[in-house]
């Protein structure tokens, strides 16, 4: 039950540094310690003192009814096998349907026609700039006019197709001098010479056609040179200046809204093609650092982490180096969002809101990208330190040879001497059952006994053998009641089982549990093996 | 299954579909909701997201160098407002998804109005329901029905959201519903119509044991939606409401101005997470060791901030404190607010006598209980007709009734006329009459053992006895027991084996206290999967809402055949 419950709350218990996923506060406790013990040993005690305190939170919200559980997790003790929505499965997306062919299909039809629309309007365009309109007379334009397109006959329509007015003496029919078309003064749209040369030109460009009629471009303050914004100004102006009868357009072609609009969504692509605003190339350079720091920062801490663990896997100085250039690109993350937020912020016209509220959310996901990737960026040891740590994991990884060597030899000592000690008739059960009794090898010493063996053929770590190895010396000598011996190799097995739990804390619940099913069977065998000594010194009595 | 899984999926499919590049993402009403629910702002911001619009609002300005993600419901309005946006493009290009089925025509419209070939992608991902937990989800509508029968443009939107739910788990049920509800009948044919005309979709990967969708109307259980709850996601829906997994705690006296509105989501707060489920006891003691560790911390932090490896420490520990902080005042506030209205309104009392007229079966014990509270003059107007609205479903047959003289302390009590009539209202759409299962009935023999038996395991709490009508219908059907007499196959073929993945759907809106029926019901049986849907979330105000919406138009209309349906 105790490894379910563990399963339940798998997920949360994340290191914070290397976020590797362990199971509980206990596990993360010790991962912290084992893989991060070399940080800053500021932060490594606040996240520690942080730990602690969820854990005794945790234990506490466990401890239903006052019961002591020491185990997380209680509080699901009453489920069995099911398994909570958060954790199920994963799952692959689910069912799409993609409309883009069809709507491909339908749009070139349509744009096909589009594009040739736009042309033919360029072209007129172009015919009816393409000769001096400042010196030839109003019946000279005329006539060109007329010429370029068929113009409606009058007759033909009485009223104004766009907003239904009568037509008659005081509101008269203009005609659209790019499609022919009829409207009123008040539906009636100019285009200023230079947005018509500009929307010839640059199409002209776009086409790559060579040798055109030179046109000059001489005057583009004057007529419309603020484009489009003095549309409705020239109709103001041009209804003050010109008689009713008789008008004369000398920098503006008149035209419907329909051709208008057209060409205005024309110039607007235009315009769009080759300007980058600012935004997009600080943009570009912020996204190019972050992904820099992505790429170096995950091998920095590789690096830290080796060297503040005393390894010699790495140099000290590459990885300095290499957490200097990490910072530099954070420095510079901070700078160029700083940028950002400020664009345009001091212009005359302020930016459009939208702009302003863009320019604040990229700012903010930097700040937020460096507040949380700057907490995995550990120090690194300074010289000394780092000799001391080389030193100190030097020792202790003798020690712990030494440790082992020792235990080796106790145990031999001990089962020389509890051989020769014990009497014969103590082992008597024993020895009906002929695998039973602990044999000797050439190291010497107890020997894991039998009864053991079918459960460790599943547990391959040596460390793990270990521990089993010394568990079953531990029985043997409690049952020669070598109490000094005893007490020794309690104290052997205790640090034995620190280390495992260490190394392997995705595994230490099965472990623990599987620990204390043995350990009470062989309390109760030590139990009954104690009760029948007993029974016999008594007897012998 | 995991409806939240399938939300996020969707969009982060559409977000990565996009590429690289500063993003808007424009949606709809309810688009905004169902986006909002699964990924914070935050979490949307990392993948370049930066603004977030509404395709009807004009206060849009144009951004070329902006990538436009459209996520909209396929209807007229958002066509329509699509063309408009595609005439004049804001943005340089455009990813369009619909969440639901859209018809061709639409699409060549969308083509037509596409001259600057602007549009990049067009889908349908059918995310088109809001994904409150993992395994429950909301179409937020209020007054489905009219009546005992469908609201016409309801059912539409119900067959949409429910098809979509089964598109986006990839599941193509077979369907159950529940005989005495008419509006259930409905919609599974509406559901299946679908299924039928759209096979295409529908053409998923064989399991072994095909998925169930069954079909539900609330009207079956009127009592769950009027009891008190306390477990923390359904105390707070009750108490203060959760919309879209936000509470407004505007009301609450002297609250900061950061924590008007807050935001409860499990996907993002380890907290909630973790006590979602857990009854008010045990938040209250999780919440102060919580507040504890804060304010250790907190001094710590500022005191030591001497040498420069103190601030290191400090500011290497920002993020995680900030983000701590946070969550410590969120959670105090709520946690705080919850506490000062259980306190105001007695509701521990009232929760008592709630529980023990839905779970015993002693009339005059009952009627004591009910007459004492009423008599106490800060029993709130709402607590004291829903105990009266208990009193007069549990007891609707009973030979010795006191309602008569209830209605009148009620009066006298000065409730208002508007709640004196819902009691009848409830009574109307949820009493004898109209109900297909045996509500009530169990409380003999049976549930007195089992009473008993959790009374022995000593975990029973008085105020969680209650176990809605639900859980003895999916209890049933994992068993391989709910009965085909009412609760029928549509169509010819029925399911051999015991159900595996089942799809629950409450027509008037599921309750809280379900969705933790169903979330035990799933880490309790292994093998087995339950989703929980509703038209909504309800809380007794809302439920009170739907009720009158129901009842108002049912005196002059002729009755459904539902109500005619012979029960036992």
């Amino acid at each position: 039950m105790q490894s379910i419950n563990n399963n339940e709350v798998k997920e949360g218990f994340l290191c914070p540094l290397c976020l590797k996923d362990l199971q509980s506060f206990y596990q993360l406790q010790d991962h912290y310690e084992e893989e991060h013990s070399g940080d800053d040993r500021h932060v490594r005690g606040q996240f520690k003192s942080l730990v602690q305190k969820a854990k005794k939170a945790k234990d506490k919200l466990l401890k239903r009814d006052g019961d002591d559980r020491p185990d997380t997790g209680s509080y699901e003790s009453f489920y069995y096998g099911g398994v909570d929505p958060y954790m199920w499965e994963p799952q692959e997306l689910g069912a799409t349907r993609s409309h883009l062919d069809l709507f491909k299909k339908r749009r070139a039809a349509r744009i096909d026609h589009y594009v040739i629309e736009v042309n033919k309007l360029i072209i007129r365009l172009e015919k009816l700039t393409s000769f001096d309109r400042t010196s030839s007379d109003a019946a000279k334009i005329r006539a060109i006019e007329k010429s370029v397109v068929s113009w409606v006959n009058d007759s033909d329509v009485p009223f104004c197709p766009d907003c239904g007015n009568k037509f008659n003496i005081r509101n008269r029919r203009h005609h659209c001098r790019l499609c022919g078309s009829i409207m009123c003064r008040k539906c009636m749209e100019f285009v200023p010479l230079p947005l018509a040369q500009k929307l010839i030109n640059g199409t002209r460009e776009a086409l790559c056609v060579p040798g055109s009629p030179s046109q000059s471009l001489s005057s583009p303050a004057g007529g419309g040179g603020s484009g489009m914004g003095s549309r409705r100004g020239s109709i103001s102006s041009l209804s003050s200046v010109t008689s009713m009868l008789e008008e004369k357009d000398d920098e503006k072609i008149r035209c419907c809204h329909h051709c208008m609009d057209t060409l205005l969504k024309r110039q607007q692509k235009l315009e769009e093609k080759d300007h980058m605003p600012d935004i997009v190339k600080l943009y570009e350079r912020l996204r190019m650092c972050m992904e820099k720091v992505d790429e170096k920062a995950p091998e920095y801490i590789k690096m830290a982490e080796s060297l503040n663990s005393g390894e010699t896997t790495y140099n000290l100085d590459t990885a300095g180096g290499l957490r200097l250039e990490v910072q530099k690109y954070y420095e510079l993350i901070d700078a160029l969002s700083k940028r950002i937020l400020t664009l345009g912020v001091k212009e005359d016209p302020p930016p459009h809101p939208k702009a302003l509220q863009l320019q604040r959310m990229i700012r903010h996901t930097a700040t937020l990208f460096v507040q949380e990737k700057l907490l995995g960026l550990m120090s690194l040891p300074t010289k000394e330190k780092y000799e001391e740590l080389k030193e100190k994991r030097k020792q202790e990884q003798e020690k712990r040879l030494q440790q082992e060597r020792l235990a080796a030899q106790e145990a031999l000592k001990k089962r020389q001497e509890s051989e020769r000690n014990r009497p014969p008739t103590s082992t008597n059960g024993e020895l009906l059952q002929a695998p039973r009794p602990p044999r000797m090898t050439k190291a010497g010493g107890w020997l894991p006994s039998a009864d053991s063996v079918h459960a460790r053929s599943e547990l391959e770590d040596p460390l793990l053998q270990q521990i089993e190895n010394i568990q079953s010396f531990l029985r043997q000598a409690r049952e020669a009641q070598r109490t000094d011996e005893v007490a020794m190799l309690e104290e052997n097995l205790r640090q034995l089982q620190d280390e495992y739990d260490q190394q392997q804390t995705s595994l230490a619940i099965a472990l623990s549990q599987k620990l204390a099913e043995e350990k009470s069977l062989q309390q109760e065998e030590l139990d009954r093996l104690e009760a029948r000594e007993w029974e016999e010194t008594d007897s012998r009595k | 299954m995991n409806v939240t899984l399938a939300v996020k999926q969707y969009i982060s499919k559409m977000i990565e579909n996009s590429g690289p590049g500063m993003k808007v993402l424009l949606m709809d009403r309810e688009t905004t909701s169902i986006v909002s629910v699964v990924y914070t702002q935050s979490e949307i911001l990392q993948k370049e997201v930066y603004l977030f619009e509404r395709i009807d609002s004009q206060n849009r300005d144009s951004m070329k160098h902006l990538k436009a993600i459209c996520f909209l419901r396929p209807t007229k309005e958002n066509v329509e407002h699509l063309i408009q946006e595609l005439r004049r493009p804001k943005y340089s290009v455009y990813f369009i998804y619909f969440s639901n089925v859209i018809s061709k025509s639409e699409i060549k419209a969308l083509a037509e109005a596409d001259e600057q070939e602007v549009v990049a992608e067009v889908q349908e991902f059918y995310g088109d329901f809001i994904a409150v937990n993992p395994h429950l989800f909301s179409l937020n509508l209020q007054g489905v029905s009219r009546g005992r029968s469908w609201e016409p443009s309801m059912l539409s939107r119900c067959t949409q959201g429910l098809t979509s739910v089964l598109l986006a788990l990839k599941k193509c049920p077979m369907i159950r519903y529940q005989l005495s509800s008419d509006m259930s009948k409905r919609l599974a044919e509406s559901v299946k119509q679908i299924i039928t005309k759209e096979y295409e979709l529908f053409d998923f990967r064989k399991t072994e044991v095909p998925p169930l969708l069954l079909i539900l109307d609330r009207s079956d259980d009127a009592i769950t939606p009027l009891l008190n709850q306390w477990t923390y996601q359904a105390m707070v829906h009750e108490l203060l409401g959760l919309n879209n997994n936000r509470i407004d705690l505007s009301r609450v006296p002297g609250i900061n101005k950061d924590l008007r509105e807050v935001v409860l989501s499990a996907e993002n707060d380890e907290f909630y997470a973790n006590n979602l489920y857990l009854n008010f006891g045990e938040i209250g003691t999780n919440i102060k060791n919580l507040m504890e560790d804060f304010q250790k911390k907190r001094p710590k932090g500022q005191q030591k901030l001497e040498s420069i490896t103190d601030m290191k420490a400090f500011v290497d520990n920002y993020p995680q404190f900030k983000k701590m902080s946070g969550t410590v005042s969120k959670h105090v506030t709520v946690v705080g607010e919850l506490s000062r209205l259980v306190s105001e309104r007695q509701l521990m009392e009232v929760s008592e006598v709630e529980q023990e007229l839905a779970c015993q079966n002693d009339h005059s014990s009952a009627q004591q209980s009910v007459r004492r509270l009423l008599q106490n003059p800060r029993l709130s107007e709402l607590d004291a007709v829903r105990l009266v609205m208990l009193y007069a479903l549990r007891y609707e047959r009973h030979s010795s009734s006191i309602l008569p003289s209830l209605m009148d302390e009620l009066s006298r009590k000065g409730v208002s006329e508007r709640h004196r009539r819902m009691v009848q209202s409830v009574v109307e759409y949820g009493g004898k009459r109209v109900r297909g299962s045996d509500l009530i009935t169990p409380t003999d023999a049976v549930a007195i053992t089992k009473q008993f038996f959790k009374g022995l395991k000593g975990v029973e709490n008085v105020y969680t006895q209650h176990q809605p009508l639900l859980h003895d219908t999916l209890d049933q059907l994992i068993k391989g027991r709910l009965k085909d007499s009412q609760f029928p196959y549509l169509g010819p073929s029925s399911l051999r084996d015991r159900p595996q993945d089942i799809i629950v759907f409450m027509i008037g809106g599921a309750m809280y206290e379900e969705a933790l029926t169903v979330y035990n019901l799933n880490r309790s049986t292994p093998g087995v999967r339950i989703v929980l849907g509703g038209s909504s979330i309800h809380n007794t105000k809302s439920f009170l809402e739907e009720v009158m919406s129901a009842t108002s138009h049912s005196s002059d209309r002729p009755q459904g055949s539902g109500r005619h349906f012979n029960r036992r």
